[in-house]
């Protein structure tokens, strides 16, 4: 890295070297079987040159020689973007716990025997449930060097566990998804997450109807994700700068229900999101989103913030092969008042939704959404009745965030970084086919 | 490469092994708005090893190829501990080939600043039209050149280029933000099939524009015409998939329902996997197992009669091979993937299916699909009303789902008028997204589809 720097230096102004090494374990059972077990070493460098204050970018997979890649970086530099920032020097990074040595101690044939048990457990209950289980073990190195003095390296371990279990009957296939995963390896809780699955194939027992109409409706929080996309995308910096997020003028005002806290998180301890510093090397920060219904902040990248004449908030995410742009860490929802329980046992009829699909297809921007409800159950004097099928759910997800009935007690670590309680609405639009 | 890959898998010692290799180069430009935000050449170079014991698969993705036989023993290893019946492969033909490709207008003879300059013209003519918020457009072109050799003695070098661009504009009015987009590609054309395309980029803009005036559909049940991308969606994601081998052949109720033989719908509707089909998103010669590809009737005259395989799932299924194994790149192990996939037109002009539908929906183009096996879910990227077989009001924000069976068999009229599109992104399975396809459909018409809105 440091002759990828040196040779850059002589060539162009300022340069960045953002180098990832992966080496990723998957075990997958399908279909009640162990599948495969296979192993990905990958390991890639992106380089962004800054030339007469113009950027340019390439990246490789080849780690045999430099040249090639500064060359091709160069070159992009005759048309690159104005770079409105410098590369940060030497930062201090954010604090944050990422690495187990647990987890590197969890051996394939460990994964395989976990995987076994799991589809056990759940034939006991019925062994017509056809299972799928993947665990995957995540060793991760990244390191961020630039001409302004950074020279900063981090490790991180990821373990994740996936378990769907489907049941096909007459006319219908039933499908129960859940997933865990963190940084250190006691927090997996792998039999959990199959009483879970239990639970919610037991609720399935009994199929009933629901007429259309609008209803309460609540979210669960694996669920609620499908109304968090248009507000994310509307907090995006990028999406705030190009004008597109239906967000952007109402930043200090108050537009959701004030009981409503968003944050970014980068610096929470074993959450696969965090990183002591962006794929840039800004430290990273928690910032508020949303406060007491207030849009307190927007997230931000270098150039993004810098065309916006702000500072980022550490959301600098990439990949190796393309340059950085606004992304979350983690997004953490705060608690509501409502115990989860009374939640379902103070609604007289209503739909509780669980799996969704179809999220992030219809109007995002627009803050619209309009989702099949793969998994939902109806509610009725407070118990859950059975399962519903052939339902959407549609409306506009800005406007349910401020008319929020209740937001629960208890919050949820769901993969791909959301930290959030179940919500019920009071009023949302209910499509049946039956 | 090929001694290198030859000489390392001669001492493999399990049921199967194969080595793909790749090597790639690749370049893009992207506008967002008014910014070039991203603009550069990249390049890539990995490979996996794959290997079956007792029918058990391991595998190895890697990118130095000098340690290829430490990487050998490691998935044979893995392998080993998974495989605890029998291999049971279909067989393939031994293949010694090289394939070149011929594409009219090379991207790698195109200076980086004639494919800025184009696409800087593209972008210029969606920022003008008022009421056009933000645009995205993107370029891309791959040169891929793979080579794969397995223990049964094959031994394949493949190139493979393409050239796509993909525009989006995003018309907006207060908090009403509507996108429309479009794409352009080929795999044989070059940069030829992204050139010229300036009155179909200024169409997209006035669609997105267009849209703002468009009323919230009411959720309901819908006589609908769908056009041929929404169409080409629905034949891809919602029967496509599961005419995929590897996810029929152990669910048992799936293989129950997708029997061949089966009556699928009317008896003029035909639906096919074409990889031979040069040109488009979706054409290769050989799969990632080495395989040959071919032409695969999915559903002719309304009856099933075939399936998409690998050489496992035809092996398992006791059918033929389809040469329908496909990986996103090195770093995974080919899975059944689809290629160009369409429905065949029929008889019917799109203004007699028109007239004959007294009510309903007229619904065009795609923005996302997914399905869970049975059901799916759409949107649409506009439609229109339809009221005693003429075309009224602009709708927007639709969301269709349904029952893929249910709704196959509620077709009920097929226009003569196919066109297969390059989707500008591509399949997504598993982990492996996205892979270049194409899909198309002349227009059809469904009774009774489910329409979510307020």
């Amino acid at each position: 890295m440091e002759e990828l720097l040196n040779l850059a230096r002589k060539r162009a102004d300022e340069a960045e070297v953002y180098w990832i090494k992966e080496e990723r374990i998957p075990v997958e059972f399908e279909n009640d079987k162990l599948k495969s077990i296979d192993s990905k070493f990958i390991e890639g460098v992106g380089l962004r040159v800054i030339r007469n204050g113009r950027l340019g970018f390439s990246s490789t997979t080849d780690m045999r020689g430099p040249s090639l890649l500064l060359e091709n970086a160069l070159v992009a530099t005759q048309f690159g973007e104005e770079a409105g920032f410098q590369f940060p020097g030497e930062a201090e990074p954010t604090s944050v716990k990422l690495f187990d040595d647990q987890i590197l101690q969890h051996s394939r044939e460990e994964a395989v025997k976990s995987g076994e048990k799991v589809i056990k457990k759940i034939h006991a209950y019925n062994p017509d449930i056809r299972c799928y289980v993947g665990i995957t073990r995540v060793k991760k190195e990244v390191g961020i060097f630039n001409t302004r003095g950074m020279r900063l390296q981090y490790r991180k371990t990821i373990l994740g566990v996936d378990i769907t279990g489907i049941l096909a009957r007459e006319q219908d296939i039933l499908w129960v998804s859940e997933g865990t995963v963190s940084c250190r390896r006691e927090d997996i809780k792998i039999f959990d997450l199959v009483e879970e699955i239990i639970k919610k194939f037991r609720y399935s027992e009994q199929v009933v109807k629901l007429p259309s109409g609008k209803m309460p409706v609540i979210f669960n929080p694996k669920a609620i994700y499908a109304l968090l996309i248009p507000l994310m995308l509307g907090v995006n910096g990028k999406i705030v700068q190009k004008g597109a997020s239906p967000l952007s003028q109402y930043r200090g005002k108050k537009v959701f229900d004030s009981r409503l806290n968003i944050f970014d998180a980068g610096e929470m301890d074993f959450q696969p999101g965090s990183s002591p510093i962006d794929d840039e090397g800004v430290p990273t920060q928690r910032t508020p989103v949303v406060n007491g219904g207030i849009l307190t902040n927007f997230i931000f990248d270098l150039q993004t913030a810098a065309r916006m004449k702000t500072k980022s908030t550490g959301n600098g995410r990439r990949n190796f092969t393309g340059p950085p742009s606004p992304e979350f860490n983690n997004i953490v929802i705060s608690p509501g008042e409502v115990p989860y329980p009374e939640m379902i046992r103070n609604l007289k009829e209503g739909l509780l939704v669980d799996q969704v699909m179809g999220a992030g297809q219809s109007n995002i921007l627009a803050g619209e959404f309009s989702v099949n409800v793969d998994l939902a159950f109806k509610i009725e004097q407070g118990e859950i009745t059975g399962r519903v099928k052939n339902v959407m759910v549609a409306g506009n997800a800005l406007e349910a965030m401020n008319n929020i009935a209740s937001i629960s007690r208890e919050v949820q670590i769901i993969p791909g970084g959301f930290i959030t309680p179940a919500f019920l609405f009071e009023k949302l639009s209910v499509a049946s086919r039956d | 490469m090929q001694s290198l890959l030859e000489e390392a898998i001669k001492k493999s010692n399990a049921d199967y092994v194969d080595i793909r290799f790749e090597e790639s180069q690749r370049t893009v430009v992207e506008y967002l708005g008014k910014e070039l935000e991203n603009i550069g050449i990249s390049t890539s170079r990995g490979g996996i090893v794959r290997a079956i014991v007792n029918g058990g698969w391991g595998s190895v993705s890697f990118q130095d190829p000098e340690e290829l036989s430490h990487y050998i023993t490691l998935a044979i290893e893995a392998a080993r501990l998974v495989g605890k019946s029998f291999t049971r492969m279909a067989s393939a033909r031994r293949i010694r080939d090289e394939v070149k490709v011929v594409i009219k207008k090379d991207p790698r003879e195109i200076s980086l600043a004639e494919k800025k300059n184009l696409m800087e013209e593209y972008n210029g003519i969606l920022l003008k039209i008022p009421r056009i918020q933000t645009t995205s457009v993107r370029y891309h072109d791959v040169f891929l050149t793979k080579y794969f050799v397995n223990s049964e003695g094959s031994y394949l070098k493949q190139e493979w280029c393409e050239v796509v661009a993909v525009v989006q504009a995003i018309a907006r009015e207060g908090s009403n933000v509507q996108p429309a987009s479009e794409s352009f590609g080929s795999t044989t054309e070059g940069f030829l099939a992204i050139e010229g395309k300036h009155s179909l980029v200024e169409d997209t803009g006035l669609r997105a524009v267009a849209l703002l005036d468009a009323v919230p559909v009411t959720g309901d049940r819908y006589t609908v015409i769908i056009d041929h991308k929404l169409a080409g969606v629905f034949a891809h994601e919602a029967f496509g998939h599961i005419s995929e081998g590897d996810l029929i052949y152990e669910n048992e109720r799936l293989r129950e329902m997708m029997k061949l033989g089966n009556q699928f719908g009317v008896d003029n509707l035909h639906i096919l996997d074409n990889a031979t089909l040069k040109g488009y998103r979706g054409y290769y010669c050989y799969d990632d197992e080495g395989v040959p590809s071919s032409e695969t009737f999915l559903i002719k005259n309304g009856i099933l009669v075939g399936r998409l395989h690998s050489r496992e799932t035809a092996g398992k299924m006791e059918e033929g091979i389809t040469g329908n194994a496909r990986a996103i790149n090195y770093a995974h192990r080919p899975i059944v993937r689809m290629s160009n996939t369409y429905i065949l037109p029929g008889e019917k002009s799109f203004e007699e299916i028109l007239e004959e539908t007294s009510e309903g929906l007229y619904v065009r183009g795609a923005r996302g699909g997914q399905t869970n096996g049975e059901m799916f879910t759409f949107s649409a990227e506009e439609a229109f009303l339809i009221q005693k077989g003429k075309l009224a009001g602009r709708v927007r924000d639709l969301t269709l789902t349904g029952n893929v069976f249910e709704t196959l068999k509620n077709i009920d009229a097929i226009g003569n008028d196919l066109v297969i599109i390059n989707s500008g992104g591509g399949c997504g399975k598993g982990a492996q997204s996205p892979l270049p396809v194409s899909f198309g459909s002349p227009h059809i018409r469904i009774q009774n589809v489910l329409i979510g809105g307020r």
